[in-house]
């Protein structure tokens, strides 16, 4: 595979209208953030399109926190790409639905952080924040988008994974997907996840019943007797990619940072290149000769094949690309663990 | 007279002719098509409201076809577009 800046981010800014405990990315709100202005992420979106880009993510910290998010989102737009949009959904004013109505993404992620006004108070510090999203919600859903719930939970919240999803299937129709793996914080986050992130073993319980669940729905009832579940390995793959980071990282997808800066991934800044200060297509050119990698530091281990841990996950949680983090490493473990109960 | 309706984006992604569909489009059909590279270039021409013949004239300027062959092609074509709704039928 030769690289191609196929799928790109647009991350509007770090800053955010909510405070969640386990947040990797925010930032302390500070006029010092050089966040890019509407002219130049309209100019950024234009050049990343010349360079064919397909598929581009708008994100944040929350986009559209943004007093010129609908200016920023109106100008990339008709450029033409597949769009997708993350957002929390507590702030979806009238201004922003006027301008999705008429522009409407092709894709809408929504996080959710709790089941009630009392998680987004302690969570997120927005006492009315359950209600809000809710609310952001039902407007964003009336988008011809493809509209996807998550949810990411704390230590607290996970053991609510049943009731949340209960709640917004019955109210939307939608399953919220978990993400529970939450990773320290990255880039001069100022949250603490760790502090109240699930543990390796919530966290295996929880995504191991919740997937198990979900398959033995997809089964019709009248096949149920026939059918029995079996785990596979992680296929391998015969053919060789070439990869910077162990993935399509720098290869196919990029980030632009607030600040105008090409990032591989984004939750790794160690290896960039200036977007604004050298133009994208060649900051995306000489992206690779800024990577360098120490050898993967678990090079024997036997759940290598099975194990997530990347060199992103290695800094975010150990502040090197040499480090073995406990908790991918713990995470894995268990996993592999509950496989062969399983089997 | 042919012209393309309004709600497509044609962009080139590697080396690849695509239409994204953008705008109230969206609500019709999420996501994109992919284009052989006459259909892009009769795409780009229909712009402007264009009749069959016109159409495949340009075709023969540009690509070594005979007229006929031409024709054929283009109204093969823009039968397939209308009944997308691709394309639409406008007064000359
Ligand atoms: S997790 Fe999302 S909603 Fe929460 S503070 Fe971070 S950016 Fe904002
Ligand atoms: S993090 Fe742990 S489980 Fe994963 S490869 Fe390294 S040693 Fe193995």
């Amino acid at each position: 595979m030769s690289r191609y800046p196929m799928d790109g981010t647009f991350e509007l800014t770090l800053r955010c209208n909510l405070r969640c405990k386990m947040c990797m990315f925010r930032r302390e709100d500070s006029q010092a953030m050089e966040e890019l202005t509407a002219a130049q992420w309209i100019d950024l979106a234009d050049q990343v399109a010349k360079a064919g880009t397909m598929s581009l993510l708008i994100t944040g910290g929350e986009p559209l926190f943004r007093k010129d998010f609908t200016e920023i989102y109106a100008g990339i737009y008709p450029k033409g790409f597949l769009l997708a949009l993350y957002t929390n959904a507590t702030l979806v004013t009238d201004r922003v639905m006027e301008t999705l109505r008429a522009m409407p993404p092709h894709r809408i992620g929504v996080t959710l952080y709790g089941t009630c006004n009392e998680d987004y108070k302690n969570i997120c510090g927005l006492s009315d924040g359950f209600d809000r999203a809710m609310e952001g919600i039902e407007k964003l859903r009336t988008l011809p988008s493809a509209l996807e719930l998550r949810f990411t939970p704390t230590c607290d919240t996970i053991e609510k994974i049943e009731e949340l999803d209960k709640r917004i299937y019955d109210r939307f129709g939608i399953h919220p997907i978990l993400s529970a793996r939450v990773f320290k914080a990255v880039r001069g986050g100022c949250m603490q996840p760790e502090t109240c992130r699930p543990s390796p073993r919530q966290t295996v319980d929880i995504t191991w019943k919740q997937t198990e669940a979900r398959l033995r729905n997809l089964i019709p009832e009248e096949f149920k007797k026939y059918v029995k579940l079996e785990i596979s390995d992680r296929c391998e793959y015969t053919e060789q990619t070439q990869t910077l980071l162990g993935c399509g990282a720098g290869m196919k997808s990029f980030t632009v940072t607030y600040d105008g800066k090409l990032l591989g991934c984004q939750l790794l800044d160690t290896f960039q290149t200036d977007a604004l200060q050298e133009g994208f297509l060649p900051a995306w050119e000489r992206f690779p000769e800024t990577v360098q990698l120490p050898p993967h530091p678990c090079g024997d281990c036997e759940y290598l094949q099975n194990c997530t841990l990347c060199p992103a996950v290695a800094m975010a949680e150990t502040g090197s690309f040499t480090g073995v983090p406990s908790y991918i490493c713990e995470i894995t473990k268990l996993t592999e663990k509950r496989k062969e109960e399983f089997r | 007279m042919y012209q393309t309706k309004p709600g497509f984006v044609h962009r080139k992604i590697a080396d690849v002719d695509v239409l994204i569909s953008i705008g109230g489009n969206v609500a019709d059909f999420n996501g994109y098509i992919t284009l052989n590279e006459t259909c892009a270039f009769l795409w780009d021409l229909m712009a402007e409201p264009k009749c069959s013949e016109q159409l495949a004239q340009s075709l023969c300027s540009e690509y070594e076809v005979s007229y006929e062959e031409a024709l054929a092609d283009v109204q093969e074509l823009l039968t397939f577009l209308t009944e997308r709704a691709l394309v639409q039928e406008v007064e000359a």
